[in-house]
Parts: structure tokens; sequence; C-alpha cells
């Protein structure tokens, strides 16, 4: 019945100590995410870089980030970018909106698709998008090289 | 004549005291302060509510859209040291400072000089104490103290340079 009762407990507390690492897997992940959170420097001033991501450093070379901003439009909100080409080629790229809950895990993870946008020498642009739900708190914008 | 030279550094140390302390001339929207160079925005509630400083519509977004907008014809508002806040309070309190009195209180003095809406609670300087802490000025009592970055007070832009 001892016996019994300890293997109970073992089992309890192996449970507890699973779920926990879980959890921390979790915190890990969102602690990833969070530095494409929406964040801003000493002075107060929004710290564009971190809402965009390139994935390529040759992009992130050519296109500068002039301005990042986001508002709710009731509970949903909208993101904006404003991009300049600093090439004075023709410089082609897919972008996208991904979004996050206020405790930065991404919301239907991977559901948005890449769009194409061309920016022509020395040309700013902007682009925008509205959140998928209510849920988005944060946002993050990924640019990459065409197909 | 002798005496007339042992008095001159007393002069002297009165008249650069003296020149110290603001010396506001009022405009259509400004208040000048003739001695330090200082030009403070005569409305001490320009946005009209308290902001935060990091966040969206923050205390930076305003003073960058009050540049823009070239307010006042300048261009180059900025949020108010803690030094140049400390001395706006002392030369509000120097006309007459009584703890028991409200109409007392730096911001009813700042009122009656002519300021418009100078409200009974903190204000931003742009003085950082440490990376999460910024100096806020309280008119009520004048108190200068670092206060927690994350709360909401008011602002009141100033321009120029108070080294003059």
């Amino acid at each position: 019945m001892k016996q019994n009762r300890n293997l109970i407990i073992s089992g309890i507390v192996a449970a507890a100590l699973i779920a926990s690492l879980g959890m921390a897997g979790c915190s890990t992940t969102a602690g990833v995410e969070a530095t494409g959170k929406t964040s801003w420097d000493e002075q107060g001033a929004r710290t564009l870089e971190k809402n965009v991501v390139f994935n390529s450093s040759g992009l992130k070379g050519d296109i500068q980030i002039v301005e990042v901003k986001s508002a709710m439009a009731g509970d949903i909100m909208r993101a904006q970018a404003t991009l300049r080409s600093k090439d004075k080629d023709t410089l082609p790229f897919q972008y996208r909106f991904d979004w996050y809950d206020a405790a930065g895990l991404e919301i239907n993870s991977g559901a948005g698709s890449w769009k194409p946008l061309i920016l022509y020498g020395r040309e700013t642009k902007t682009i925008q998008a509205v959140a998928p739900d209510p849920r988005a708190k944060e946002f993050k914008l990924k640019i990459r090289e065409p197909d | 004549m002798k005496k007339l030279f042992l008095l001159l550094p007393a002069v002297l140390l009165i008249v650069s005291c003296s020149a110290a302390k603001p010396n506001f001339v009022f405009l259509e929207k400004t208040a000048v302060d003739q001695n330090t160079g200082l030009v403070w925005a005569k409305n001490a509630n320009m946005p009209g509510r308290q902001l935060i400083w990091r966040g969206d519509d923050n205390v930076y977004e305003y003073m960058k859209r009050l540049n823009e907008t070239n307010y006042a014809g300048y261009a180059d508002w900025r949020v108010p040291s803690k030094d140049e806040m400390v001395r706006l309070i002392e030369y509000a309190k120097s006309m007459g400072y009584d703890q028991a009195k409200m109409d007392t209180w730096p911001y009813q003095k700042l009122r009656q000089m002519g300021f418009i809406d100078v409200r009974d609670y903190e204000y931003w300087t742009s003085t950082r104490q440490s990376p999460t802490e910024i100096w806020t000025a309280d008119l009520t009592n004048g108190k200068v103290a670092p206060k927690q970055e994350s709360k909401p007070y008011y602002l009141w832009p100033v321009r120029g340079n108070s080294s003059r």
C-alpha cells in the first residue's frame, strides 16, 4: 500500500517536472520571438530594426527602414512600414507580416503568405497589414530574397 | 572711493545672482527667459494628457510631431533637463512658497505668472537616473525625484540652451 502511494507521488513529481520543462521550452521560444517585439530606446524612439527581420545580409544593406508604426483600429492591430531602397538598381524581394500575442507567441504560425514587392532605384514605398485577430499585440516584418 | 571698491564685489554678486533667475517675456505661444535664453511653451500641457516614455504615442513621438509642425516657428523643441526644471521650480518658489498655502505652490505661481494649464502633477525631464528611471518634477511641492519610466507624466516642451 505504502509502495503504491510512493509510486503515485513519484509519478506526480515526474509529471510536474516534465510540465515545467515544457513550459521552460515555451518561454525560451517566446524569448527568441521577443527580439522582434516593438521596443523603444532610452530617448523613447522606436527601435525599428527589432521589428524587421531580413533573411539576407544583402537585402539588409540595400533596404533602409524609414519608419515602422502600428495602431489599433478598434481591437485589431494595424502595422505599417516604410522602406527605402539604398540601391540605384531595381530591388525585388518578398515580405510578410507575422503577428504575436501579448505573451510573444506567434498567431497562426506560418499562415501568412509572402508578397512580392519591387523597389526601383532609391524608391520609397509604404506597406501595410492588418492583424488576423484581436490577440495580436506585436508584429514582425520579415523580408527575404524572391524565389 | 575705497568704500566703493569694497562694495563692488557685493554688487556684482547680487547682480549675478539675480541674472541666474528667470526673467520671462510672454509671447503668443512661448515664454522667453531673457536671462537663460530658454524658450518655454506658454502652454504647460500641450499634449492635453499625460504621456508615457516608451510605447506608442509617447513623449518622443509628441516632440517629433511638435518639431515637424514647427510649433511657434521652431523645430528644436525638447524635453527640459532636470536642472532646467529645478531652476523653474526654484524661481516659482522664490515668489513666496508656503507648504500650507496651495496658492503659493509652484504650479499656481507659474499659472499666476502667465503660463497656461500648468498641472498639479509630475512632469518629465530628459535626465535619466537609471535604465528604468527618469527624473520627474512635481509642480505641486517642487520635489524632483527619479520615477519609473513606465508611468505617464505631463510634458512641458522647451527649446534653446540654458547655458547662456
